[in-house]
């Protein structure tokens, strides 16, 4: 009986799916009232105030034509974004090839390899954080595990003619099956965003083809978490991996607690010798053993990263007055805060279902985040926070703090609302 | 390449817009604001009407005039400097158009690339170029396509959305001088399938109340979409009209993926209640009734039921339109 309603449902939702369709594929508002470049550029701006908003988006939703419009404006500013954007870090590492402290580099870095190269081996595992680098920016070795996106529309490029292909054909059915998809992909993150990607990662670098390549997996450096390297050396006893694992793990930055509690500990590093005895190379292959593992919790890391690194495409860096001090907005609903321009980072965690969008910082330990569903946050000491009840419940793009007690907020929709006492009362502004 | 002027379909500027003198200090500041640079030889007066265009194609027509301190709202939230750099380029300023180009000249290109395909690129770019360069000419004046930016978005923005919009409003008319053999055809082809799915069915008996529960059925949903916010009902036609992916309609509506599927999933459900709603307590049908509702809607697919539910009387000017059903009563 259960199992006949739940047809009887999806049969209806399938035949509101096809109604709306129809219902919505009407060029209705293509009439001349069809608003001018400066509206679209100012729509797509959120420019607008919110009657302008609701106006436009009412001839949006009935007119094709500047549907159509919008999309190409969309795909034109995201190409001229990234090209800027890539110019950019051009331009920035032109400083890298000044042969006035090339020259000095290269001197210092040969004599650190005669050092090492000198030097008894002793150490058996070596630690070391790398402060300044964000988990996202944390470049990844090549792997041969496949990339885990959000969903499958995110890894779907814009695609030019489609914008302009009304007509429906047969290819259409395939194209609404992978639709299916992306949409089932997307509720599982609206679920619960940050798991869903990082089981989605795990299963599928279980699923990816082992390395079994001793000697890739001796690589020296092998980039263990987010926010620590584990340094391989030769193989040793086992007395000497426990020790490995004894040190203390470096305090997360930025990280999802979830992630690096994960990895870590799951992880135990391998400490290699050369063989010395007969049974040197049975030790030799357990520790080859081990080294795959660890390459194989490495592949699934990576594979989270980039996950979430493509959810984490709109982190903000926030400005406080003082220039030492910045926040900025992690993916999962994290924030870190650096105290030394940005070279190290914090990372905290507000509220883990919040999706947030924008921060202000008027003060060095004061600052207020908004995001989706009417989320709004405030620290007054940078370490404890606050929920703030919304004046709506909207999606809020922007905040504008003047200190602890006064801010104004943006919501999608244009609207803009003010508070003077820490959102106790919220006052619209025209 | 010889830029080739294409007449543009935009309307008139804005007629000019007087500001009283309670708003000269905000006029003031916003010309502080855009800090034109002596060489473009702009001078305040020029850059004043520019932002009484501005205004006055804010508040077009508008039965009272809106009050000084919207006005002054309004003039805040311009792009001042792009404004100024706008209005010396009209008003004929060689240095303002070498910066113009200096800072934009790239990016149109890029754009039109990204919009038109390489192909037509260069020639959807260099209408626009003539086109801002204004190598027509009225009354003795060159007219410019600047004059038709307001400072309401970012140059380069409104930039792109000339592009954007040209190319479509291009690839529209091609359209619509497609051969009508060709879209007679396209409805044989229709009506011969429909036929065909009919006669499949041919052993069922039809039920003479079918045409009243697609209108019923479809009368709702109209009501129901009517009701809907505008911003719910541009994601549905994102999604369900044009077919775009959710992390399209999130770029576009600048949301998160996530809460783009999140507020499809519950608009869709709030839709399908009301109908049901209304078909229960309004037109007191039962649930198989409501169910054979479904099922007609279903099998009516890929046609139009607006189309089809259309009476021979219905105006002309309607025809189409979504939503426009005949009342059951």
């Amino acid at each position: 009986m259960e199992e006949n309603n739940f047809v009887t449902s999806q049969d209806r939702d399938d035949a509101m799916a096809g109604l709306l369709r129809h219902n919505l594929a009407g060029d209705a508002g293509a009439a001349n009232d069809c608003p001018g470049p400066d509206i679209l550029a100012a729509y797509f701006e959120r420019s607008l105030d919110a009657a302008e908003t609701a106006r436009f988006e009412l001839h949006f939703s009935q007119c094709a034509c500047c549907r159509e419009q919008l999309a190409a404006l969309a795909r034109a500013n995201e190409v001229v974004a990234t090209a800027g954007e890539t110019s950019e870090q051009t331009a920035g590492a032109s400083w890298l090839w000044d042969w006035r402290w090339l020259a000095p580099a290269a001197a210092v870095l040969l004599f650190a390899v005669v050092w090492f190269s000198r030097r008894p081996v002793s150490t058996p595992l070596v630690a070391m954080s790398q402060p300044g680098k964000s988990p996202m920016q944390e470049p990844l070795p090549q792997t041969n595990a496949p990339i885990p996106s959000a969903s499958p529309a995110a890894k779907t490029a814009p695609n030019a003619d489609k914008d302009l292909n009304l007509t429906r054909t047969g290819d259409q059915s395939a194209a609404r099956s992978s639709r299916l998809k992306d949409e089932e992909s997307a509720k599982n993150l609206s679920l619960d965003g940050r798991k869903d990607v990082e089981s989605d990662a795990l299963s599928k670098a279980a699923n990816a083809p082992k390395r079994d390549d001793a000697a890739s997996a001796q690589n020296a450096v092998v980039p263990r978490s987010m926010s620590e390297t584990v340094v391989v050396q030769s193989e040793a006893a086992a007395p000497a991996v426990a020790s490995a694992a004894a040190p203390p793990a470096p305090e997360t930055r930025g990280a999802p607690a979830a992630v690096s509690g994960g990895v870590t500990g799951g992880v135990s590093a391998g400490v290699v010798t050369l063989p010395e005895s007969a049974d040197a190379e049975k030790k030799q292959k357990e520790g080859t053993r081990t080294l795959v593992q660890q390459a194989q919790v490495q592949t699934t890391y990576q594979s989270r990263a980039l996950a979430l690194a493509a959810d984490n495409e709109r982190s903000a860096l926030i400005q406080t007055p003082d220039a030492k001090i910045r926040w900025r907005i992690a993916s999962g609903g994290f924030v870190e805060r650096s105290e030394d321009s940005g070279a190290t980072w914090q990372g905290q965690l507000p509220n883990a279902n919040a999706h947030l969008v924008a921060g202000s910082a008027p003060g060095p330990k004061v600052c207020w985040f908004v995001g989706d569903d009417g989320i709004i946050l405030l620290t007054k000491d940078a370490k404890s926070w606050q929920t703030i009840r919304p004046p709506v419940r909207a999606d809020f793009t922007a905040v504008t703090a003047q200190d602890a007690s006064s801010a104004t907020v943006i919501a999608a929709d244009g609207r803009k609302f003010t508070t003077t006492d820490r959102g106790k009362t919220w006052t619209p502004v025209p | 390449m010889t830029p080739r002027p294409v007449a543009t379909a935009l309307p008139a500027p804005a007629a000019n817009f007087r500001f009283p003198v309670s708003l000269a200090g905000a006029v003031e500041r916003c010309w502080r604001k855009a800090a034109a640079p002596a060489e473009w030889n702009l001078t305040r007066e020029q850059f004043e009407a520019a932002l009484g265009r501005s205004v006055a194609h804010r508040y077009p027509g508008a039965p009272a005039p809106p009050e000084p301190k919207a006005i002054e709202n309004y003039l805040e939230t311009l792009h001042h400097e792009d404004l100024a750099l706008a209005c010396a380029c009209s008003a004929g300023s060689e240095a303002a158009w070498e910066s113009f180009v200096a800072r934009f000249r790239q990016d149109l290109y890029r754009a039109a690339r990204a919009i038109a395909g390489d192909s037509n690129a260069s020639e959807l770019a260099d209408s626009i170029y003539a086109d801002l360069y204004g190598l027509r000419e009225s009354e003795g004046r060159r007219k410019s396509l600047f004059d038709y930016f307001h400072g309401r978005s970012k140059l380069g923005t409104w930039l792109r959305a000339v592009l954007a919009q040209r190319h479509v409003d291009a690839i529209r008319r091609t359209r619509k001088l497609e051969p009508l053999e060709d879209q007679a055809g396209r409805e044989n082809r229709e009506v011969a399938a429909f036929a065909s799915a009919g006669s499949q069915s041919a052993a069922d008996p039809p039920d003479p109340d079918r045409a009243k529960y697609l209108s019923l059925v479809q009368a709702a949903l109209a009501a129901a979409l009517d009701s809907l916010e505008p911003r719910d009902r541009l994601r549905l036609a994102y999604y369900y009209a044009d077919e775009r992916t959710l992390a399209e309609i999130g770029r576009l509506l600048g949301e998160h993926e996530a809460t783009v599927s999140r507020k499809l999933d519950r608009v869709r459900r709030d839709l399908r209640q009301r109908v049901e709603a209304v078909l229960r307590d309004g037109k007191k049908l039962s649930e198989a009734q409501i169910q054979l509702c479904y099922d007609y809607a279903r099998e009516e697919w890929p046609f139009d039921l607006t189309l089809r539910l259309r009476p021979a009387s219905v105006d002309p000017a309607q025809a189409g339109r979504p939503g426009v059903v005949p009342s059951d009563d």
